[in-house]
């Protein structure tokens, strides 16, 4: 069951080399869609998940190929499949479509072996593999600045990768074990906990990413194809969450108290800075960076805080966030096909794509934090953690989403009020069901955020037990 | 159950209309809305009687966040209950006035949608039984707000006004979330019964965070009620087509009030006394913006903070009753004033300069009598519902013995009735202007108005009656001569504008000239643009330094390992050794390392 997580979309791939031209498209969706269903069937059936522990593959390092989900990674698993979906749904008519497919296919298994990894050194396998096809994929199909972008973001990425290398031999070689189960259990000095959680975090924060660590992100989203963009900051920034949650906090759970303050203050002005630097921008792409650098930091938030409404808090928002990243990322798209390029544009299309502005009006208040969308129960519980450890923090934080709500009406504003537009029509069906059914999620995740603190709970360890 | 249906029947129909309005008629979907808030109306008159044998109702639906006391729950006591009922009654009626205004708008659908969503949003703030349940209903109002004011979205002054609105609204929703979050991790808890106890308990001895957590959640009440010195969104807001600036004045910006009378015991005693104070500024400062103003829109706007402020004012000091009482009759009355001159200005060839166009006497007569029992019932002319409420307030601040609250509501009542009268002067008994016949208002229109005149006339001697049980206040301790000095005041102050103003503005340069320097409200709303300054200023230090910098590092230290990549390589000889040392060192750290952490 675990296996097929990641196998299937391999398999997709496989199928990408022979001479299949244009079921590729239609494979890619069903693969995640598959991905999406059979996690939720399994968990609301209550089977699959575990710890499999497939083989040896580096016995004498203890190193097993070992997979399964918690909670966590299962609902980090059908949100990847529902948006790796949606990416492949919208990528009607790119060239090359085999190639792209392929690789969109190899990216979609990695990120999955991401989440079900159970060792640490297949983690970091999946965590490296996915780089290769991603940066694959900006390099052949990005926008004018590609070359550029690609460079910096692979040689963050790969510093990164690198010090969390490190972290991860010196720890397992160390402790003759790289399987969570047992390392969990391995008790390291403090002074230890901190120097790994450092070279943890060093890769994490680059993922993430967390602030000063973002130079990649605003490049790389602008150069990046809709879905793939999609995908980057709809899943990928996910990981980085994910790892940090599932990985450090239980391992370093010392050194991440101790180094918690730092973080927390990196990741709360990280916020604000991106919230901030929204508002300077008049390029629909380049606002979303900047709004999910703030949204991405203020989950960091939820995280660092580690109590029992940060985490929960983290794992809704991060959803939320998946979503309506996604969400905006189409719609900006579908707004450059009408303006011809990524710029507010002479203003007035709300009166010839009515749709299209109550589309992106409802994603704007649902990341602002508008209740009754997804964005405000993780918002509030990540707020209510962050004033439980320090009310200033507390404050300062709270100030994101006021300073989104100003660079949101800002857009809107310039983007669809104003004298009638000449140009523009509203959205066709395919563009329109496609965001329409990511708002239902979003909706549902807004109205019944317990819904997803359930069925992490149904799928695994309680959340609050990640940490010890 | 009945209580539940009061907040989901405007919601359901909120959404409906979204989701398959398209396909009703745009009488259709009026009626509907119409109906569907008669029905919320209904479900809360129904439990009148109920609320007669016990204190309170709950409505427990479902669990909603994993924080204590985050349920969606409802609760209902005959203080908000009579709110929630206004609120519903109010907003049906002016969405029947909408049918006939808005005949020829092709937003209906968006229109009423947005109507029914911001109408629950404001029942859930009055009816929520926790403080989250409240934020969420009022950012769903606020949101809804946004979507009205922004309603024609080709007139920029209204983009602009809606944009504004959502900003200071989310303001106010940020810091009444933080309040909230700080009494959550002081007390535990976020039900508002349970606050209040606790709050009780803790009686006067109360440390930073309550204060703090005071202080922020009174931002919010001043934000969303549009009270000094975040008011500015107000009159602009009233670019926005009649019925909705109706909506806005009569029933959204009550939120701020509803709040302050829901956290009376919860809110800590000197940041209430602060609320107070800033009320009654607020309303004699918005009453004299109100009379030099020239737009009849802003007019009212200026009055309905005026009267927010005296609102405040009750509030702050405890007098529940009075704050009801006004908050209520203020909404009805508010109701009759912003319709009734959106009928005249639509007549008049849509020209609300009131220097530019002349009365139109009794050629509007049904809009006239409307208008003219809104204004007696506005100024406070006994028997009408504004007497009493004023009364009340009167005598609250002056059985505190507070000379200062008392001085400042008598002022603010005498110049809220200057302007009222000058208003009523300017707009109906002034020289004659042009009425475009084509554009006379329709019998909907006419019919809505009536209904809320009558309800400006009774609604006093209704309460009086204990047909509304929403309890009894100081007016009925107050003193005959305290009632008689109001009257006065009140009677004195609107004849001079009666004498200054029935012949037309022109008539009048000598007070126009005389009040010019309150016009613009006296440059509060600079402060926001001058706010907005220094945030860009801020965030274009950031963009041109912090990013530009963090940019380069990041390319620098690339440049810099790609360069010494490079080097190592062109010293070929040496390089084989470079890398083994490299390695070695690495792998002595490691070792060392190992050792070290597995003791």
């Amino acid at each position: 069951m675990v296996v097929a997580v990641v196998l299937i979309p391999l398999v997709v791939a496989a199928a990408c080399a022979l001479p299949i031209g244009r079921l590729a498209r239609p494979l890619a969706v069903l693969s995640g869609l598959m991905t999406a269903g059979s996690v939720a069937a399994a968990v609301w059936l209550g089977i699959g998940g575990g710890s499999v522990d497939l083989y040896y593959w580096a016995a004498p390092l203890g190193a097993q190929l070992a997979v399964g989900w918690d909670g966590w990674s299962a609902i980090m698993l059908m949100l990847s499949g529902a948006l790796f979906a949606a990416g492949a749904a919208a990528s009607g008519g790119v060239p090359r479509p085999r190639a792209y497919f392929a690789l969109w296919s190899l990216l979609q298994g990695a990120v999955a072996g991401v989440f079900v990894s159970r060792d640490l050194l297949l983690f970091f396998a999946s965590h490296e593999a996915l780089v290769v096809p991603l940066v694959l994929l900006l390099w052949g199909w990005g926008g004018p600045d590609r070359r550029a972008a690609t460079r910096r973001l692979a040689a963050m990425w790969l510093t990164g990768s690198s010090l969390l290398l490190t972290g991860i031999l010196a720890l397992g070689v160390g402790a003759h074990t790289f399987s969570f189960a047992a390392l969990s259990d391995y008790r390291l000095a403090e002074t230890s906990q901190i120097l790994l959680a450092l070279l943890f975090l060093a890769a994490f924060a680059m993922r993430l990413p967390l602030f000063p660590f973002h130079a990649w992100l605003v490049r790389a989203y602008v150069t990046a194809p809709a879905p793939v963009a999609v995908v980057l900051a709809g899943v990928i920034s996910k990981t980085a969450v994910y790892a940090i949650a599932r990985i450090c906090l239980p391992l370093f759970p010392r050194g991440m108290a101790d180094l918690g303050p730092y973080l927390l203050a990196l990741a709360t002005v990280g916020a604000l800075y991106g919230a901030i630097l929204a508002t300077r921008q008049r390029d629909t792409r380049r606002v979303i960076a900047y709004a999910s650098l703030a949204e991405v930091d203020l989950i960091a938030v939820g995280v660092f805080v580690a109590t029992p409404e940060g985490l929960p808090g983290a794992l809704i928002a991060s959803v939320s966030h998946g979503l309506l990243v996604a969400i905006l990322a189409l719609l900006a798209a579908a707004l450059a096909r009408r303006l011809g390029s990524f710029g507010f544009g002479p203003g007035g299309l709300g009166t010839r794509a009515p749709v299209l502005m109550a589309l992106f009006v409802l994603a704007i208040l649902g990341l602002v934090g508008v209740p009754g969308l997804s964005g405000a129960p993780g918002q509030l519980l990540i707020l209510a953690a962050a004033f439980a450890v320090s009310p200033g923090i507390g404050l300062l934080a709270s100030l994101v989403p006021i300073i989104l709500a100003a660079c949101g009406a800002f857009l809107l504003r310039a983007v669809f009020f104003g004298h009638p537009a000449a140009l523009g029509r509203d959205l066709g069906w395919r563009e329109r069901g496609l965001v329409i059914v990511l708002i239902a999620i979003a909706i549902v995740v807004g109205v019944v955020p317990r819904s997803v603190a359930d069925l992490a709970d149904r799928a695994g360890p309680a959340l609050t037990e990640l940490r010890r | 159950m009945t209580l539940a249906l009061v907040v989901a029947i405007p919601l359901a129909n909120a959404i409906a209309v979204a989701v398959i309005g398209g396909r009703l008629g745009r009488r259709t979907l009026g009626i509907v809305t119409t109906v569907a808030l008669l029905l919320s109306f209904g479900a809360g008159a129904s439990m009148i009687a109920t609320l007669r044998d016990r204190p309170t109702i709950d409505a427990f639906i479902a669990t909603w966040l994993p924080l204590p006391g985050a349920d969606l729950a409802l609760t209902l006591d005959s203080a908000m209950l009579a709110v929630a009922v206004a609120i519903s009654g109010v907003s049906a009626v002016i969405a029947l006035y909408s049918i006939g205004y808005l005949a020829s708008d092709r937003g209906l659908q968006r229109y009423f949608s947005a109507f029914s969503l911001l109408v629950a949003g404001m029942l859930l703030v009055t009816l929520g039984a926790n403080l989250l349940l409240v934020i969420a209903g009022w950012e769903i109002a606020g949101a809804a707000a946004y979507l009205l004011v922004g309603h024609h979205r080709a007139h920029a002054a209204a983009a602009a006004a809606a944009s504004k609105l959502f900003v200071i609204d989310r303001l106010g929703d940020a810091a009444l979330v933080a309040g909230t979050l700080l009494l959550l991790s002081e007390f535990h808890t976020v039900d508002l019964a349970q606050l209040s106890g606790v709050a009780l308990e803790h009686g006067s001895s109360v440390g930073g965070a309550p204060i703090v957590a005071s202080v922020l959640l009174l931002i919010g009440a001043l934000a969303k009620s549009a009270q000094a010195p975040l008011n500015g969104w107000l009159p602009d807001a009233t670019e926005a087509t009649t019925p909705v600036s109706a909506l806005l004045q009569t029933v959204a910006v009550t939120g701020g009030v509803v709040l302050l009378m829901r956290l009376r015991s919860v809110l800590v005693p000197d940041v209430l006394q602060a609320a107070a104070i800033v009320g009654g500024v607020t309303a004699f400062a918005a009453a004299l913006v109100a009379i030099a103003e020239r737009d009849v829109r802003r007019v009212l706007a200026w009055s309905t903070i005026s009267q927010l402020g005296l609102m405040f004012v009750a509030a702050g000091l405890g007098a529940l009753f009075a704050a009801r009482f006004q908050l209520i009759a203020h909404a009805v009355v508010k109701a009759v004033l912003v319709l009734g001159a959106g009928s005249v200005r639509r007549a008049t060839g849509d020209e609300s300069d009131l220097a530019r166009r002349g009365g139109v006497g009794w050629r509007m007569r049904w809009t006239a009598g409307a208008f003219g029992v809104g204004t007696l019932a506005l100024i406070g002319i006994p028997p009408t519902a504004g007497f009493f409420g004023i009364a009340a307030i009167v005598s609250a601040a002056f059985s505190e013995s507070d000379a200062l609250l008392t001085a400042l509501v008598l002022l603010a009542v005498a110049a809220s009735a200057f302007a009222g009268v000058r208003l009523f002067a300017l707009m109906f008994a002034a020289p004659p202007a042009a009425v475009r016949a084509t554009d006379m208002p329709r019998r909907l229109q006419d019919v809505s108005l009536v209904l809320l005149a009558i309800g400006s006339l009774a609604f006093g001697a209704v309460v009086s009656a204990g047909l509304l049980p929403i309890g009894s206040g100081p007016a009925d301790a107050a003193p005959l001569w305290l009632l008689g000095a109001i009257f006065v005041v009140v009677l004195a102050s609107s004849i001079a504008a009666w004498l200054g103003y029935r012949h037309g503005l022109s008539r009048a340069g000598r007070i126009e000239r005389a009040m010019g320097w309150a016009g613009g409200g006296f440059g509060v709303d600079a402060l926001f643009d001058r706010a907005t300054l220094m945030f860009r200023a801020v965030a274009r230090e950031l963009d041109e330094g912090a990013e530009r910098v963090i940019g380069r590092g990041v390319d620098g230290i690339g440049a810099l390992a790609y360069r010494a990549s490079g080097a190592m390589r062109g010293t070929s000889p040496a390089s084989g050794r470079a890398q083994q040392a490299l390695l070695l060192a690495g792998t002595v750290v490691l070792l060392a390392f190992w050792t070290w952490s597995a003791r």
